[in-house]
């Protein structure tokens, strides 16, 4: 307990430490973190390998087209409800067992499924606290506000948190990440990557996460890194970082700004260039043109080289846009589900041949699931969405959770155009991704302040 | 004219000279400036001199502008007779680096020629441009034959759409109205990441001519002609929205009807006439709308079709670039609550609705704030004073002569503002990061980028206009972080309230263009621009785009002339004593081959210096 205590304080001591100067190198953060710690904490004694990796869907995955009930009572009712955008019974992919069954584009995953590798997380959305249909009638219960916004709600997904209007919150997995930090060995690159730009996910107090181009191997600033030779550009080099230099002492924070996210890519690029000359030579194929492909085979080679980098745990964050199907959904969705298809099941193999496994664990996650009435060729936004989750580590084959009723003004319904009340929510599905990690239990109510409104806080589909 | 109780607020000369100007426009935003005797130019500025006929107007003009001896051009170095930096010519380049692509020598030099600042705007208004759309359907035919293709294929033309966009932006005479089109297309967003929207390069190349074609216009124009758009129609699915039909489960599609409210005018909560949010009496925002009226909007937007096509088809056939057509059939025609408790009567026809709440829309209190805060991120400043957007906010309700939303009162308004004149001299927090195509055509610009119109395998000839070794110019999102109608969504690049982690968000500063600055985007901008820097005039220039440095290499002899030119065409004559020490010492150093090879290198060195400082990064 009060060790829990000190690192309260310790976190509170560093946002105000890390605010008020210009943004630390990390290599300065991690000095700054050594020196902040009173005594041993839970997590520098970790020596397993983790990591998660977030997939992100933007736009709205239409999940309920997804993975489809396939009992004859079951499939019946969505077709009721889906009409024009039902999928053929036929096409379907069914799981063992055949009660359900996946979107025909998605044969790979379908059977990782069976093999255990992948578990589905049915219904899960953004919550303050559960809601039912007479709760909601009777307006006796506190909702996420803005619910059917793409922005506010991926920034929940990403955050745990209610969007604040001209707020800037961090993610939970950059909240999740600045315990971590606390544990690691010391280094020049942040165990936090992004295949996709800048991100709330990984947004935190001690770390910005490191962004990488999937195809490039950036090697840092040409020209302006002369070390001895050639004498130019050594000299240039000198200069350019005495501009630098200047800007902390300029009072415009935006340059400063600049000049320290120069500064730390600088460091970050030279550092993982070194470190990049260890990489695996991964033998499985990755898609060339699937975008997501070409991310996780990144994702596949920076784990390869995370001893190198002496990183003991890892997140990253990948994604795919394109998921806002109001219109022309069929063929949008299918041609979606089948690059998620092919890109995790390439990454999944690539783990399998690092033999990690059961160390990796990836996860969907999207700004709402969909309408189950149509706008014709396509449906709206909505609410409760199912998730994939794949890794050795993961209970897979199975659902977890309920499968919601897809009738509209039925019990699940938020309303009357089958808006699906989540019944698990982010919370709870983010918390238990983030105690497989390592995060204690205290530790993760502090990270999920609405995660006590819950039943529990481990819905257990990580063994 | 001297207005002696004006207080200073720092002691640096510029700014001194800046307050003098200021002091003798018009309050509330001058918008003349004289050349009364109050204020004082300190040399000579050549204000005449033979025009050379060149392609694209850059540093050409250097040599005239300090030299003051009027020569056409020609090789040797003139004599210095006054300076580059007058009160006048750092006026004209902070002011067109907020106004146009980038300041060129040129352009400075007639601007200070015109000497007011309202014929400039006329001048502006009145000059020619031309739509691109019919140039890139010309140049389709090259690139099917290029491609051996049988039929038209639409889909490539994203090729000559984003290398006409460049050419415009680069070369157009019409500066400032593509400026604001392309400020506009950061408000009014669609994408061709949008998978519908990825082969209808017609429809985006229409859409972007339609923004140009509006940028002087009215705001309720804009608002009409994007929602009748069909690259709008089909990215954000307006586009054969039906009415309601309760046996097949269909409403109608709410996301237009969410966006336009959303993002194309009013926000999410209601606005003080400054920007601030109206909070209630327990501290907490307004919301503008709920839920309800997202669907009775969303009722209104039905029954539009693409023309020349039937309804059952495919979303594609019909005319992209036409305006939508109604189809009254498959339009609701049950009543309609709006904004501000306006109700829309049955029976109305998809026109009728579309014109009232379309109206009902642009009258809502909250747009003039909304917007015109988002027009000042643009162009001038990541964080107005709430004074300066009140100040453009009532000039969208009313310019002057009863008209409500006003285009270029309202551009004007934002670029006359003393903040945006004069803010830097007395506020460390005015200024804006440049967003990346911005960074890199001020670049190009005052640098005469030289055109390039061969693929790297010789493809699409006459179809390329600029080439860069790092990236396809329709690939900049990913290797820059943006590009144009090329953002990840309908909410842009970045949102307008983020703050980076560090100094930013601690200070609660606003700057939307750190959103997309990363490692990557980084690394990739730096490393592009000073490619073509430092691989200018040498055998290098083979593989793409690079500049015209031979008047730069004319003065480049003289340390202190070089300087002061960058610092006029970069930094808008902001170039402190400690960053000029810094390059000088460096161009001092003994790491240079002797004579003209050596003048050379030293050039480049002093301009990748430049460009490379948080002083041309941050626009102020």
């Amino acid at each position: 307990m009060k060790h829990d205590e000190s690192r309260r304080q310790f976190l509170k001591k560093l946002a105000s430490i890390t605010g008020g100067a210009a943004l630390l190198s990390t290599q300065q953060q991690f000095q700054l973190i050594q020196s902040a710690l009173a005594a041993k904490n839970d997590y520098s004694s970790l020596s397993d390998y983790k990591s998660l990796v977030c997939v992100y869907l933007y736009g709205g995955n239409d999940a309920f087209n997804m993975f489809v009930p396939n009992t004859s009572s079951g499939y019946q009712q969505y077709v009721n409800v889906r009409q024009t955008l039902a999928i053929r019974q036929e096409y379907l992919l069914p799981v063992a067992g055949e009660r359900h069954a996946f979107h025909p584009s998605m044969s790979r995953l379908r059977n990782l499924y069976d093999q255990k590798k992948m578990a589905l997380i049915s219904n899960v959305g953004t919550l303050l606290e559960p809601v039912t249909r007479s709760t909601l009638q009777k307006q006796a219960v506190q909702l996420p506000p803005n619910l059917y916004s793409h922005s506010h709600q991926a920034e929940m997904w990403m955050t745990g948190l209610p969007p604040i209007t001209g707020k800037i919150q961090h993610g939970w997995g950059g909240r999740m990440f600045d315990l971590f930090m606390q544990g690691l060995k010391s280094g020049d690159i942040p165990p936090v990557y992004s295949l996709l730009g800048n991100n709330e996910w990984q947004s935190s107090v001690t770390t910005i996460p490191f962004s990488i181009n999937p195809w490039d191997d950036s090697t840092g600033f040409n020209y302006l890194s002369g070390k001895k030779w050639p004498k130019r550009e050594k000299s240039r080099t000198t200069a350019w970082e005495n501009i630098l230099k200047l800007a902390s002492s300029h009072s415009n924070p935006m340059k400063q700004q600049w000049a320290s996210s120069i500064g730390i890519a600088r460091e970050r690029l030279a550092s993982f260039s070194d470190a990049f000359a260890h990489v695996a030579d991964i033998k499985t194929s990755f898609d060339n043109d699937n975008h997501l492909a070409m991310q996780l085979r990144k994702v596949a080679q920076i784990i390869s080289i995370r001893k190198v980098m002496g990183q003991h745990r890892q997140i990253f964050f990948v994604g795919i846009g394109g998921w806002d199907t109001h219109g022309q959904q069929l063929t949008t969705h299918a041609d979606l589900l089948s690059k998620l298809d092919n890109a995790l099941y390439s990454f999944q193999s690539a783990l399998a041949e690092l033999r990690l496994e059961k160390s990796v664990t990836s996860f969907t996650a999207s700004d709402f699931g969909r309408s189950l009435t149509a706008n014709g060729d396509g449906t709206d936004h909505a609410w409760g969405t199912h998730a994939l989750v794949m890794g050795g580590a993961v209970n897979g084959g199975q659902i977890h959770g309920e499968m919601p009723q897809l009738v509209l003004g039925g019990d699940d319904d938020s309303g009357n155009d089958g808006r699906i009340i989540p019944t698990i929510a982010l919370d709870q599905y983010a918390a238990t991704l983030a105690k497989w990690m390592g995060v204690s239990n205290s530790d993760l109510n502090d990270i999920f302040p609405y995660l006590r409104n819950f039943a529990t806080s481990d819905i257990g589909f990580m063994a | 004219m001297f207005v002696t109780h004006y207080s200073l607020k720092t002691v640096s000369l510029f700014a001194f000279l800046f307050l003098l100007i200021s002091a003798c426009a018009e309050a509330g935003g001058g918008n003349v400036i004289k050349n009364e005797g109050s204020v004082k130019t300190v040399g000579n500025i050549n204000s005449g001199g033979p025009s050379n006929a060149r392609d694209s107007s850059g540093l050409l003009r250097v040599k005239s502008m300090v030299s003051g001896s009027g020569n056409t051009g020609g090789s040797g170095i003139t004599r210095v007779t006054g300076n580059t930096l007058t009160i006048k010519s750092i006026y004209a380049a902070r002011f067109l680096t907020q106004a146009t692509f980038g300041p060129t020598a040129d352009e400075i030099r007639s601007f200070v020629q015109l000497d007011d600042v309202n014929k400039w705007f006329e001048q502006q208004v009145g000059a020619t441009y031309r739509a691109h759309l019919p140039y890139v359907k010309e140049r389709q035919a090259a690139i099917d034959q290029f491609l051996k293709l049988e039929k038209e294929a639409e889909s490539f033309a994203y090729i000559s759409r984003h290398h006409r966009w460049w050419d415009s932006a680069i070369n157009s005479k019409a500066q400032l109205r593509h400026r604001i089109a392309f400020a506009l297309s950061q408000i009014f967003v669609v994408s061709e990441k949008n998978p519908n929207l990825k082969d209808a390069q017609y429809a985006l190349t229409d859409y972007y001519d339609m923004l140009v074609r509006n940028a002087f216009g009215n705001f309720r124009t804009i608002l009409e002609d994007v929602s009748l758009h069909p690259a709008m129609g089909i990215f954000l699915s307006a586009l054969k929205n039906e009415k309601a039909d309760r046996i097949k489960n269909i409403r109608p599609d709410e996301n237009y009807a969410r966006e336009i409210m959303q993002l194309f005018s009013i926000g999410v909560h209601l606005l003080n006439q400054d920007g601030t949010p109206q909070l209630n009496s327990q501290g907490n925002t307004i919301p503008t709308y709920n839920e309800d009226l997202v669907k009775e909007f969303a009722k209104v937007f039905t029954g539009w079709n693409l023309a020349h096509t039937a309804w059952q088809g495919h979303m594609t056939h019909g005319s992209t670039t036409q305006s939508m057509v109604p189809w009254n059939n498959y339009h609701d025609m049950t009543e309609k609550q709006l904004l501000n408790e306006q109700k829309l009567p049955e029976d109305q026809k998809a026109e009728q609705d579309l014109d009232a709440a379309l109206d009902n829309i642009f009258n809502h209190q909250n747009v003039a704030p909304f917007i015109s805060k988002q027009l000042i991120q643009r162009f001038v400043t990541s964080n107005p004073k709430p004074a300066y957007v009140k100040r453009v906010a009532n000039v969208f309700d009313d310019n002057g002569n009863g008209v409500r939303g006003d285009m270029l009162a309202v551009i004007k308004a934002i670029l006359l503002d003393d903040e945006a004149r004069n803010g830097a001299g007395y506020d460390p927090g005015f200024g804006k990061l440049k967003e990346p195509l911005l960074v890199i055509s001020h670049v190009w610009r005052a640098l005469s980028a030289i055109k390039f119109d061969r693929g790297e395998y010789g493809d699409f000839p006459g179809v390329l206009v600029y080439r860069i070794p790092q990236a396809e110019l329709n690939e900049f999102t990913g290797t820059f972080g943006q590009g144009i109608l090329s953002a990840p969504s309908v909410f842009n690049f970045y949102r307008t309230d983020y703050s980076p982690p560090g100094v930013l968000r601690e200070q609660s500063i606003t700057a939307p263009e750190f959103q997309i600055l990363n490692e990557n985007t980084l690394a990739n901008l730096l490393n592009t621009l000073n490619w073509q820097v430092q691989n200018s005039h040498t055998s290098e220039t083979q593989w793409g785009t690079t500049f015209d440095l031979q008047p730069l290499f004319d003065i480049g002899d003289d340390t202190k002339r070089l300087l002061d030119v960058l610092n006029l065409v970069f930094l808008s004559g902001q170039m402190q004593d400690d960053l000029r020490q810094i390059i000088h010492k460096h161009l001092n150093s003994p790491v240079f081959p002797p004579g003209s090879a050596g003048v050379k290198v030293r050039v480049k060195d002093a301009i990748t210096l430049v460009i490379s400082s948080p002083d041309f990064m941050v626009q102020r």
